[in-house]
């Protein structure tokens, strides 16, 4: 996978592009009043001590007092300054990502079906996600929110790093070795752990899909009846062993670094107390200078620790936001020279030529050279085992998929040149899987803006489908919502009802092309049949393509396609094709001898 | 003053359940309640102990005994060295341990989970509690260093 | 009912016994910390003044320091109580509401926009600004709910440190008298400061830990709970006789359930008899009991009223494992795990090969499972490195074979069918005959096809056996099995 990279910087500003439409100006004064704070708060801190000792030696006690107690509420306020700028800051880029995702919706909402479709945009779209929807510590909020981090720690270590200077140099020198050494153990431990972590994950995945499997209840009847007990725990025993393993060896590289650590703080604390002391001696210095120097000493490691800290946090999240990035960009629709016309809501003629289909990945092609020619107002029934191709030759014909070779060709006009969202247009189509969106009924049925909607329509289609005594015991009419996922008043439709929603909705489309993918897999026999009946009423006017593997369903269209692997084998009508004696003539006996009365078939 | 003691009392007794997670804790590995109370007792006398020589130091170096300071100074830096590796190695210990007692008691619900019959698991205010079981996030989560 | 979503609970759950004790451990270092601050504080109050003027001394008295000690404590205490409070309660509340607004952001995110079943009928009806303008108005509700979290945060950022700064002014003022009034020496300014601030900032730690630690008690109350529940099946001891002939037969006694807790009786007085060796075939529309009666068959329920009888003895009088091991189930919903497939039709780490390999070739999936390249050692699903995904029919058949390994002498299809077309539907019954040789089988099903095979027909009404016999018989009762019949024949007639 072919995946475009970018610098931090590029994100940074990308990503601040953004942050004004969301979030104002604000964030500037408080950043700048959280690095002053911050920076004032640790060095006044650090010097307290040495103040003190200054101060308190003298013999004035009033003055001493006053200086000490205008010392310690100076260092309340930038203390205060600095936690309120940094709640503040955190709060500022949270709230951004929390709104920044209507970009990200956008894109997945209009982006390219096929492209969002295959494996490669699922992948995408999985990895992108990660940027907004997976809390504060991953993704551009981290990024963000660490430059003012970045910002006060170098200017910090500038300060430190002077101070220290001023006295020794080779201390400095010591100083930011050490922390470039510690930084690079740290870095390589933690590349370790990830290594090991990789190891890990793969038993902590098993292990915990053992702790899920058994807990649930779906499982339960068969681990009853199958006595499984010990199986699972044996395997959950063996598993935590693995596990202990791999903890047992990142935490050794841990302890490692501790040591290294504490050695290089020990080495760093013995010679500056022996140095200063010895400058003390020599009356170089004096007490509240050591103390401020040796404050200075142990807290430059911590800038230096802290910087890197936050570049590594950048750095770790830069393939996070490529990842969006790549995605952002990933089936952009092209809307050039899309010019072809269409007359919108009459009736269409479509046709295939040499119409080929494969997957990405795959090496058979799913629909292999098709051609037909389907007239207005045809009913088309494709019939053919699973894997045959029917679904796929539908997506082709309602433009989701673009063929690899050959061409679709709508009243003439090639298919390709036609914007999508006129093609779409045509198409009333109703596929497998039946859902609503928790959204109201009304929006669910015209899948329209409010102002848009035609209300006496939509109840029309309503009572078409069979829908409206139920829609008028809802509590809140058409503008009930469906489901409870976004709102506790929302109410469930059972599995027929939801169906005839479907139905209102294909209804309320009114397109000259009605497409059906087996609406009624999962009804009962009776149940099926009264929806049946409903469609073909409703199709009576239209050009139908009906897919079904009962085949029962055949009988109400003038042609029936019989589809094995990507090709149309057997055409014409079920009086025709039972003469035949073909594959679908099989197919049927197959299913229907079941149901005669005498044995056909032994 | 009843009846502040009954609020104190009532307003505590979640430590009830508490002590007796502890018990489980206990009974499913020895070791990880005295590691923790090591580790406790180390960090407290590294905090005391700098703060006592770090005063004594200032004050030596106040009456410019500084060969006494040295060797205070030299005091101070050995043992919080010495200290700090015993609570590294403890650190580690404790990382460890609460990472088997994570799945240690992982595993004690799930053969809770084996034992009980069918009937139990449907029922709905038990499933709730499976559910609960998922959801507890293990250590590995949480102090994922 | 309120269910919680699984994403609630999640949310809600900030950590397992592991967490607890480790916050158990932090507490104790914070209270130790205390501790030893609150003993050198008290030395510190304790050491009379030498020198300074009248107020210094006044001041650094030991009776005076320790009363401004206490007093500032208790003050800082009472505003600490009042405001933290109300604040915590706030907090609560906001927990409360979080998993619901990230639980709506998940709805989005999984359901509305990651998924491409959606995304088709999305393209297809053109409702991109319908559902931009959902989302547009569900970010302002939560936008108002995020805001008034980092307000909070603010908020108690402010209390917080106002009470900690009030608390470390007062501190150095208190170190800086008693030095000045030559109660102690500068250098154990240092020491009492310290000592001073680690008090603070522990005792805070505590107040931090408690409510953590609250919520981790009282979620793990439910565990341990839970713990403490009772078998509801441990009540026979009677092994069951191993008959070679599998001659096991299993009555029902005017047996009626409901579900527990619910009124709504599902099954009504049944009372049948299982025909031994036969081949049985349960029909019935959804929702008419079928379910049920093969989970009171397996005992995974208990009657409400009546009882089953094996043999001629109550079935709770059996051992409830060695009972179970006389069934044989495909449940529709069956389940297979992420293990190695001789695993997973063995049910246990101990697999005999040829007898596995004997019954997915009976179930018909040898050749497939041979192709692999571990053959029965071949891991399912992606939880292992190189585990393979199943068709829904190989799945079934898989589970199939599990069925036949445990040889038990009931077999039973819970709509085995139902996932596969209709050539594979044929192969599976077709085989199914010779499966189950000299055992008793029983088919559930609402394809009506599948009872043409049995010799014995229970459908099911409303709860109730409302006919039985073959076929044939049944056909020309004209009843309800007629209609079901019809409504599927019809098409094909």
């Amino acid at each position: 996978m072919e995946k475009k990279t970018y610098s931090l910087w590029n994100h940074i500003r990308y990503f601040m592009g953004y942050f004004h439409k969301y979030e104002g100006y604000m964030i500037y004064p408080v950043a700048i009043l959280y690095i002053v704070c911050s920076v004032l708060n640790s060095f006044l801190g650090m010097a307290f001590a040495s103040a003190a000792v200054k101060w308190l030696t003298l013999e004035k006690a009033g003055k001493a007092l006053t200086i000490i107690l205008g010392y310690v509420l100076l260092l309340q306020v930038v203390e205060m300054g600095e936690s309120l700028g940094m709640e503040k800051i955190y709060g500022k880029f949270f709230l951004y990502r929390a709104s920044f995702s209507r970009e990200f919706a956008k894109h997945c909402l209009t982006m390219d079906y096929q492209a969002m479709e295959s494996v490669e945009g699922q992948k995408k779209q999985e990895a992108a996600r990660r940027n907004i929807w997976s809390g504060n510590e991953d993704g551009m909020e981290p990024v963000l929110r660490n430059i003012p981090i970045l910002l006060k720690n170098v200017i910090g270590l500038v300060l430190y790093g002077t101070l220290v200077g001023s006295q020794n140099i080779y201390l400095l020198v010591y100083l930011f070795v050490t922390a470039l050494v510690m930084c690079f153990l740290t870095g390589k431990n933690a590349k370790r752990h990830t290594r090991i972590l990789e190891e890990e994950n793969k038993k902590w995945k098993k292990y915990s899909y053992l702790c899920e499997e058994i807990t649930n209840v779906k499982n339960e009847k068969d681990i009853h009846m199958y006595h499984a007990s010990d199986w699972f725990i044996n395997s959950m025993k063996k598993l935590q062993g693995e596990i202990m393993y791999f903890v047992h060896k990142a935490r050794i590289g841990y302890f490692g670094v501790d040591i290294c650590q504490l050695l290089f703080a020990g080495i760093r604390d013995g010679v500056a107390y022996g140095y200063f002391i010895l400058q003390m001696m020599h009356g170089n210095i004096t007490l509240p200078e050591l103390l401020l120097y040796l404050g200075v000493v142990a807290g430059f490691s911590g800038w230096m620790e802290q910087i890197f800290e936050s570049i590594r946090t950048m750095m770790e999240n830069k393939p996070i936001m490529d990842n969006y990035r790549d995605f952002i960009e990933f089936g952009m629709e092209d809307t050039t020279g899309k010019t072809g016309k269409i007359a919108s809501g009459s009736k269409h003629e479509i046709r295939l030529e040499h119409v080929s289909f494969t997957y990405p990945g795959k090496e058979e092609p799913s629909i292999d050279d098709v051609s037909l020619t389907i007239s207005p107002q045809e009913k088309i029934a494709l019939v053919g085992m699973n894997g045959a191709g029917k679904s796929t030759l539908i997506k082709l014909i309602c433009g989701l998929y673009q063929p690899q070779k050959g061409k679709i060709y709508m009243d003439g006009v090639d298919v390709t040149t036609i914007p999508k969202e006129h093609y779409f247009e045509e198409f009333s189509v109703v596929f497998q899987e039946v859902f609503s969106f928790a959204f109201s009924l009304a929006d669910n049925v015209t899948c329209q803006v409010p102002e848009e909607q035609e209300k006496d329509r939509m109840i029309t289609c309503l009572k078409q489908a069979g829908l409206m005594e139920r829609v008028e015991r809802m509590p809140k009419g058409l503008e009930t919502v469906l489901g409870k996922e976004l709102s506790r008043k929302g109410v469930l439709l059972s599995g027929g009802e939801m169906q005839k929603l479907m139905l209102a909705r294909a209804l309320y489309r009114n397109a000259p092309i009605v497409i059906l993918d087996e609406p009624t897999a999962a009804l009962d026999p009776i149940a099926e049949s009264r929806m049946y009946e409903k469609y073909y009423s409703f199709t009576k006017d239209k050009m139908s393509i009906f897919i079904s593997h009962r085949l029962s369903s055949t009988r109400f269209c003038d042609r029936i396609l019989f589809l094995q692997d990507g090709r149309i084998v057997e055409e014409g009508s079920h009086e025709s094709l039972m003469k035949q004696q073909g594959a679908y003539a099989e197919m049927f006996q197959v299913q229907a001898h079941y149901y005669q009365e005498e044995e056909v078939l032994a | 003053m009843r009846k502040i003691k009954e609020k104190w009392k009532t307003s505590f007794s979640y430590h009830e359940y508490g002590i007796a997670c502890l018990k489980i804790a206990w009974r499913l590995d020895r070791s990880v309640l005295p590691v923790g109370m090591l580790l406790s007792i180390a960090g407290v006398l590294q905090i005391y102990l700098g703060l006592f020589l770090s005063s004594e130091i200032i004050d030596t170096l106040l009456r410019e005994q500084y060969q006494k300071g040295m060797v205070l100074a030299g005091i101070l830096v050995g043992t919080n060295f010495l200290l700090g590796i015993g609570r590294a190695r403890l650190a580690m210990a404790q990382k460890e341990r609460n990472v088997k007692l994570s799945l240690s008691f992982k595993q004690m619900l799930r053969e809770k989970v084996l034992k009980l019959d069918y009937e139990s698991m449907e029922d709905a205010k038990k499933w709730e509690n499976l559910q609960i079981m998922n959801c507890v996030p293990d250590s590995r989560e949480i102090c994922q260093r | 009912m309120g269910k919680l979503t699984n994403y609630e609970l999640r949310a809600r759950f900030q950590g397992d016994l592991s967490t607890l004790v480790t916050y158990y451990q932090e507490e104790f270092t914070a209270v130790l910390n205390v501790a030893t601050s609150v003993v050198l504080v008290i030395i510190l109050c304790c050491s009379a003044p030498n020198k300074g003027s009248q107020t210094l001394r006044f001041f650094s008295q030991v009776p005076v320091s320790l009363l401004l000690f206490v007093m500032v404590i208790l003050g800082i205490g009472v505003i600490l109580s009042s405001v933290m409070g109300k604040l915590n309660l706030e907090f609560q509340n906001m927990q409360e509401g979080h998993p619901r607004v990230e639980q709506k952001l998940m709805y989005v995110m999984e359901k509305v926009l990651a998924k491409y079943e959606t995304a088709k009928v999305i393209r297809l009806f053109d409702m991109e600004p319908m559902i931009i303008r959902n989302l547009d108005s569900l970010d302002k509700e939560n936008r108002n709910f995020f805001e008034n979290m980092v307000n909070w945060y603010l908020r108690q950022k402010v209390l917080q440190g106002g009470t900690g700064s009030l608390f470390r002014i007062f501190s150095y003022l208190l170190v800086s008298i008693k030095v000045l009034a030559g109660a102690i020496s500068v250098g154990a300014f240092a020491r009492y400061a310290g000592a001073l601030v680690q008090f603070g900032e522990n005792v805070s730690q505590v107040l931090e830990l408690e409510p953590k630690i609250r919520q981790i008690s009282l979620d793990m109350k439910e565990i341990l709970e839970f713990l403490q529940l009772p078998n509801l099946r441990e009540t026979g001891s009677i092994p069951i006789e191993k008959r070679i002939d599998h001659e096991y037969e299993l009555e029902f006694h005017d047996v009626s359930f409901s579900y527990p807790g619910t009124e709504e009786m599902i099954l009504k007085h049944v009372s049948c008899k299982l025909k031994l060796k036969g081949k049985m075939a349960v029909v019935g529309e959804n929702g008419a009991g079928k379910t049920t009666f093969i989970k009171l068959l397996c005992r995974l329920y208990d009657p409400t009223e009546g009882y089953i009888t094996l043999n001629g003895v109550d079935i709770r009088k059996y051992d409830y494992d060695e009972y179970l091991s006389i069934f044989g189930v495909v449940f529709q919903d069956y389940s297979l795990f992420s293990f190695p497939i001789g695993e997973n039709v063995a049910v246990g780490e101990a697999v005999a090969k040829e007898k596995a390999w004997n019954c997915l070739e009976k179930a018909g999936v040898k050749e497939v499972i041979q192709k692999m390249p571990k053959g029965l050692e071949t891991p399912l699903y992606h939880y292992e490195e190189d585990g393979v995904e199943l068709s829904g029919g190989e799945a079934q058949k898989v589970a199939i074979a599990r069925a036949l390994y445990k040889d038990a002498p009931f077999v039973i299809l819970d709509e085995p069918t139902a996932a596969l077309d209709p050539i594979s539907e044929y192969e599976i019954y077709k085989r199914f005959d010779e499966m189950v040789e000299d055992k008793t089988s029983i088919y559930i099903s609402h394809r009506m096809s599948s009872c043409r095979f049995c010799d014995d027909i229970m459908v099911f009404w409303q709860g109730q056996i409302v006919e039985r016999g073959s076929h044939e018989q049944l056909l020309k009762a004209n009843g309800n099995y007629a209609k079901l019949w019809n409504a599927q024949a019809q098409y094909y007639a």
